[in-house]
């Protein structure tokens, strides 16, 4: 008796049971529908997102889409495709679908859509005499070697060497005078001091001396003959603001002119400006106004040099933190515009300056359009005598003043027995 | 060719401040090499508001420049251009987009004579519709007189009629220093009788002077750019009643004439001022301040009013003053229903 009664209990809660499960599935099966669109014949094992989906649990605690995720489960739900509506979504799910999408684009060659020779573009101020030479890459890098083979036919003289070398050395000693003088306080203000990057300057201004240029500095800079550089000091020691030149605020100024035309104009009173030199750092190529001049700069043909002084530093940002390029690569903004980009070991004088001299000239000539360089390099000191430079390693500092502007011109010069041993003692003494 | 159209067409001599403007630009461009016209839309589409209509026809394309929508960066083109020695005109298509370039109108433009101890002059004209137009909304109708009036080492200009549209920017592109020219949407279509001495090629409206263009004895009004011509038809009712106003048009912003002001209200010791700005650290403001730290103490005060700002006058509010007329007062009324309203025009106030 008990255990027939036993058994008929049993028996019907199986049979409840398993009515409840068949009528919860087929339930189910109908909110399978949406869920195709995710894709579960190819990815499921993958998709995160739908199997996070599908395990969301209402209040009670029960699944919210009881589906069977093993793989029976999905065995069951392919078996009964014979509905054209399921054929169609499968269609859509796998890659082989999207035909009709696919059809229309295989006619379509997507470069020639848009061809230049179609559209009138505005015209540059600036005819380009430009033989392109279609061997050489876009953007050359100073890490595959490609940078010296570029600029191999340049050649400089010893007398060039040396005037580099003093130049960097006044350089440093200036800055360093400076400092001295902040500390005594006998100058007042923000003091940027430029130490670790004397190559930079040194290697452009010289080229642009030679001819007329406009040069705006970024950190507070030095001029090239001695006489300017002992005005600039005593202007500091007065406090005299009004005269202090190549400023000491961040300038970042498109400045160029559209009176650059061909010779045999009447404009005998505009200063005929062949090249202009625009200094910047690797913080500021993120500003919007950075990206306006580009874009500015290359449809108009103008003759600019953007130089990105690039020592990964801005006060306390590094660039990785601060750029969401890769690191140390900021040229990739000046190639979206179609620009000339080169990448230079910025503590290397000799590659900076045949780098310079070459596009100075290029761009004199008119046979070239704007050009970006960028010049790796690293300030040893912080960025102005207020700054703490805690952020910064050790090692990092360490490992940087092995390559030292001045010592890697000036071992160079020793090995190639350009000048005696002396010179650098006079050099130091004068 | 546009300059001389805009007689042919007028035989009355009315011209419209669109075609003074044009006039003066087209003048000054075959005057001197030198000056050049950049902006958006100013070349081939003849001008976003048709100002400079004809002038890249005339002058080609080195002369007249087409930019891209990049305020900061064209403006900074614009100085560098006025450090190196040419002499350009950059349109901003209103003066709201003006603040995208603000640094370089104000930190390379403005204070680089400063700078520079007098070596590095920047001769350049920014100019472009100011203040409200017709239901552009908040961010297309704000007045910059008093933004720009603030700062030294800019000159800011605001003309009203065709004759002050013409000298003005002829004054203007011929001074050596960076000038602001607001001028207003709403009144370039507008005609104005031209004197025959502004026909003239050398047509120079002083900087820094202005105009009486009204005589009167009761009550000194004071205004620049659009609310001269309200204040002129205001001055017309109330003369019926038998209120005279004297109605002045500073033209200029930066350098003020206070003398003008001065002398008329110690005439008259009544003042108001209407402009289209907003009231605080306004323009109105402004010359309220000065005359009450000024010449307050010579005038008889009899009680000193708060200051309360107008936006948009109307004549039911000098009818108030009138009311009042026996005693002297410095009000700078305002539309007190809508405080920090930016105009539209809506005509509520």
């Amino acid at each position: 008796m008990i255990n027939t009664r036993l058994m008929f209990c049993f028996l019907v809660l199986t049979t409840l049971v398993v009515i409840k499960e068949s009528v919860s599935i087929h339930k189910n099966r109908q909110s399978f529908f949406f869920l195709k669109n995710y894709n579960l014949n190819s990815t499921f094992d993958t998709c995160v997102h739908s199997t996070k989906r599908l395990q969301r649990k209402n209040a009670k605690g029960q699944n919210i889409l009881s589906t069977d995720t093993t793989k029976e489960g999905v065995k069951v739900l392919n078996r009964n495709k014979n509905t054209d509506f399921e054929k169609v979504i499968d269609r859509q799910i796998t890659k082989e679908s999207n035909t009709t999408l696919n059809e229309i684009l295989k006619g379509v060659d997507y470069k020639n859509i848009l061809v230049k020779e179609n559209y009138i573009n505005p015209r540059p101020f600036v005819n380009i005499d430009k033989k392109k030479n279609m061997s050489t890459d876009f953007n050359i890098y100073f890490e595959n070697n490609k940078l010296e083979e570029y600029i191999l036919d340049i050649p400089i003289s010893k007398e060039e060497l040396c005037m580099l070398y003093e130049d960097m050395f006044l350089g440093r000693m200036f800055e360093n005078l400076v400092a001295k003088l902040y500390y005594v306080k006998k100058i007042k203000g923000f003091v940027h001091l430029y130490n670790g990057q004397e190559a930079i300057s040194s290697g452009e201004q010289i080229p642009i001396a030679v001819g007329l240029g406009y040069s705006i500095l970024y950190k507070k800079e030095f001029n090239i003959t001695d006489n300017q550089a002992i005005n600039i000091f005593n202007n500091l020691t007065k406090g005299n603001v009004l005269d202090t030149k190549g400023g000491v605020e961040n300038v970042n100024v498109t400045s160029n002119t559209s009176g650059d035309d061909d010779s045999g104009s009447n404009k005998e009173n505009v200063p005929d400006v062949d090249v202009v030199v625009c200094f910047l750092g690797d913080g500021t190529s993120n500003i919007g106004q950075f990206f306006e001049s580009l874009n500015l700069s290359s449809i108009y043909n103008l003759p600019i040099l953007f130089i990105i002084e690039n020592n990964n530093w801005a006060i306390g940002m590094e660039g990785s933190r601060s750029s969401s390029n890769d690191l140390m690569n900021n040229y990739n903004k000046s190639m979206a515009f179609n620009i000339d980009t080169y990448k230079v070991d910025g503590n290397d004088v000799l590659n900076i300056y045949k780098l310079a001299k070459k596009k100075i000239n290029e761009i004199r000539k008119r046979q070239s359009g704007p050009v970006l360089i960028e010049a790796i390099t690293y300030r040893t000191r912080g960025h102005s005598l207020a700054d703490p430079d805690e952020l910064r390693i050790s090692e990092e500092k360490v490992s940087w003043k092995n390559r030292d502007p001045i010592t890697i011109l000036s071992s160079y010069m020793k090995k190639q027995n350009i000048v005696q041993d002396s010179y650098f003692d006079d050099v130091k003494k004068n | 060719m546009a300059a001389v159209s805009g007689l042919v067409r007028r035989p009355l001599r009315e011209v419209t401040v669109r075609d003074a403007i044009n006039q003066g630009m087209d003048e000054e461009l075959e005057r001197d090499e030198k000056v050049f016209l950049l902006g958006e839309e100013v070349a081939q589409y003849d001008g976003a508001y048709k100002v400079s209509r004809g002038l890249w026809k005339k002058y080609g394309d080195k002369r007249i420049i087409d930019t891209p929508i990049s305020e900061m960066g064209f403006a900074g083109i614009a100085v560098g251009a006025a450090m190196a020695g040419l002499r350009p005109i950059c349109e901003f298509m209103t003066f709201n987009f003006s603040m995208q370039a603000i640094d370089q109108v104000i930190n390379s433009a403005a204070k680089t004579y400063y700078m520079s101890g007098g070596l590095q002059s920047v001769p350049i004209v920014f100019r472009g519709p100011n203040g409200a137009s017709a239901g552009v909304a908040a961010q297309h109708s704000q007045c910059f007189a008093a933004w720009y009036g603030h700062c030294p080492g800019l000159k800011v200009v605001s003309p009203w009629n065709s004759e002050d549209a013409k000298g003005l920017i002829k004054s203007a592109i011929r001074d050596n220093n960076p000038v602001v020219v607001l001028e207003n949407e709403l009144m370039y279509g507008v005609p104005f009788e031209f004197p025959p001495e502004a026909q003239s090629k050398d047509f120079l409206i002083p900087i820094g002077k202005a105009k009486i263009e009204r005589q009167g004895t009761h009550i000194t009004v004071v205004s620049h750019s659009r609310p001269v011509g309200h204040c002129l038809e205001a001055a017309a009712v109330l003369s019926k009643e038998g209120v005279e106003c004297e109605v002045i048009n500073m033209r200029t912003i930066r350098p003020m004439d206070m003398e003008t002001i001065e002398a008329s209200v110690m005439k008259t010791n009544h003042l108001v001022t209407v402009e289209g700005g907003w009231p605080q650290f306004g323009v109105g403001a402004e010359i309220c301040a000065r005359i009450m730290e000024g010449i307050s103490e010579k005038l008889v005060l009899e009680y000193s009013q708060a200051v309360v700002n107008i936006m948009y006058l109307n004549t039911y509010s000098i009818k108030r003053l009138k009311a009042r007329s026996g005693q002297t007062t410095t009000l700078n009324l305002s539309c007190v229903q809508f405080p920090g309203c930016s105009c539209c025009s809506c005509h509520w106030c």
